[in-house]
């Protein structure tokens, strides 16, 4: 048994063998705009004392990128940095096998390093170099399975199945929602499942146009109806024109999913957190109240509204501390929750909070490994939330099943915490 | 599997008297019955001895997976 990451331990390797033609050459010129003579002419590669057309290095190199975003690691992959030298230049004609081969492991991290090589059917080498790379997310996986344990069974010739996120075709319909804080972590996945569930979504965003944009483009792909709202919810003007024109695209807003949030402020309640507290509250419960005021009346008009508001496993139990502004800023939504829940009930309109532990997104990323990992222990289920867990249970919400359940309070936590 | 590992790998061989190729470089407490409160105290100090570190309260209290406590003695500077 060795240390690995991602089930993949110094030693393990994957290969691929690929056939240089011109038709790869021509495509990689046609894709990348290098149409350099000396790869695109063989007379202007004779010239410069070359036999044939010289492949393009990176086209190459793309094969050493098919190993690692597929086979090894695999989905997961975040490749942080490479190296590679062309040892020799390689034609049309060459057969080459690129060869990934894992040198380092830092757990801690979640980094391997990987030893990258190709070489041709006379074992020449053509290139060489080194490459780093995390695993994303790996304590959100199912914990309790060791992964060293299957890493011994994985061949090159064994390709992992690729897990597109998402790519489920949509089902029923629902009225459209709008996302705050859609563009990205949890928002973004709960505007994405909304959107396999047949909502018409709309993200929410305060910054980070290009972000939100690209996460609808991604529902869209998939068959969704998506459209972002850029709206900073901090700011003091009213949404009312841009929720009206919102309303105009999509149709009637019949939900309000509330999961914007500031980034996390960590102080002590007895530093000067005041301003802090204030910020919160202006994203949290003036956001909230700002798009209700506007949202609220075709709900009434139509007896139909749904109203989610994300909290925080922090709510349950003793908060964790030099967290003061942010527990203010949810417990005050969750009071907002409780009493919007009796006010409009008798309008049809459900209103309701979910509350996530720890889940790795960016709100969350300067939390260090054993943070994460202590806290994944500590859970009954042994593993972090993943945004997933509270985008199903937000998503139910807003749907049918949610039909009859209205000022509840529900824990995402793996257990009671 | 680094070193820091496999030294804390035999450190719970010892004081779980379970040999140490049944340890997995992931075992955590729920692997072994007798990972409790009591073979805790008794792994605090064979860290702090073994390593030489002194390790706090709330770190005795995360000593509940070989990689948590390897992260533990990452932050303290062991490696």
């Amino acid at each position: 048994m060795s240390e690995s990451v991602g089930g993949w331990s110094v030693g393990a390797s994957a290969e691929h063998t690929f056939d240089m033609t011109e038709a790869l050459i021509d495509q990689y010129a046609a894709l990348s705009g290098d149409f350099n003579p000396i790869h695109m002419k063989k007379e202007a590669a004779n010239a410069s004392g070359f036999p044939r057309r010289v492949a393009h290095g990176w086209l190459s190199g793309a094969f050493l990128f098919r190993i690692v975003g597929m086979t090894l690691p695999g989905p997961g992959v975040l490749v942080q940095s490479m190296t590679l030298d062309w040892k020799q230049p390689l034609f049309p004609g060459d057969r080459v096998t690129a060869k990934v081969t894992v040198t380092k492991v830092s757990v801690a991290a979640q980094v391997l390093v990987l030893g990258l090589s190709g070489t041709t059917a006379t074992g020449a080498l053509a290139f060489s170099g080194t490459m780093t790379v995390q695993m994303s997310n790996e304590l959100a996986k199912a914990t309790v399975a060791a992964p060293a344990a299957v890493s011994e069974a994985r061949t090159a010739a064994e390709v992992k199945p690729v897990v597109v996120p998402g790519a489920r075709t949509i089902t029923g319909s629902g009225p459209p929602v709008l996302v705050t804080g859609g563009a990205r972590g949890i928002g973004r996945a709960i505007a994405e499942e909304l959107a396999r569930r047949g909502h018409p979504v709309a993200l929410g965003y305060a910054t980070g146009a290009a972000e939100a944009e690209s996460a609808a483009a991604a529902i869209r792909a998939q068959g969704g109806r998506a459209v972002t709202f850029g709206f900073d919810l901090a700011s003091d003007q009213s949404p009312r024109a841009a929720l009206e024109r919102l309303a105009a695209e999509l149709g009637p807003i019949g939900g309000l999913v509330h999961a914007a949030t500031p980034s996390l402020d960590r102080a002590a309640a007895s530093e000067s957190v005041l301003p802090s507290v204030e910020r919160y509250l202006k994203v949290y419960v003036g956001g909230a109240l700002s798009l209700l005021e506007v949202l609220l009346p075709s709900m009434k008009a139509a007896k139909h509204g749904r109203v989610v508001f994300l909290g925080t496993s922090a709510l349950f139990g003793a908060p964790p501390p030099n967290m003061a502004a942010y527990v203010t800023g949810k417990s005050a939504l969750l009071g907002l929750m409780k009493s919007l829940s009796v006010e409009l009930g008798p309008s049809g309109i459900t209103c309701n909070m979910v509350s996530p532990g720890l889940t790795v997104t960016d709100l969350t990323r300067d939390t260090s490994p054993r943070q994460q990992l202590a806290e994944a222990q500590r859970i009954p289920l042994r593993r972090l939330a993943q945004v997933q867990d509270t985008a199903r249970v937000v998503a139910s919400l807003l749907g049918e099943d949610g039909a009859f359940i209205s000022g509840a309070h529900l824990p995402v936590t793996g257990g009671p915490v | 599997m680094s070193q820091v590992n496999q030294r804390v790998r035999q450190l719970l061989s010892d004081v779980l008297g379970v040999p140490v190729e049944q340890i997995g470089e992931k075992a955590t407490r729920d692997d072994f019955q007798n990972w409790d409160s009591a073979a805790n105290v008794q792994l605090l100090m064979a860290i702090e001895g073994e390593f030489g570190v002194t390790l706090s309260v709330d770190d005795a209290a995360d000593l509940l997976s070989v990689e948590l406590i390897v992260a533990i003695l990452t932050e303290r500077g062991v490696s």
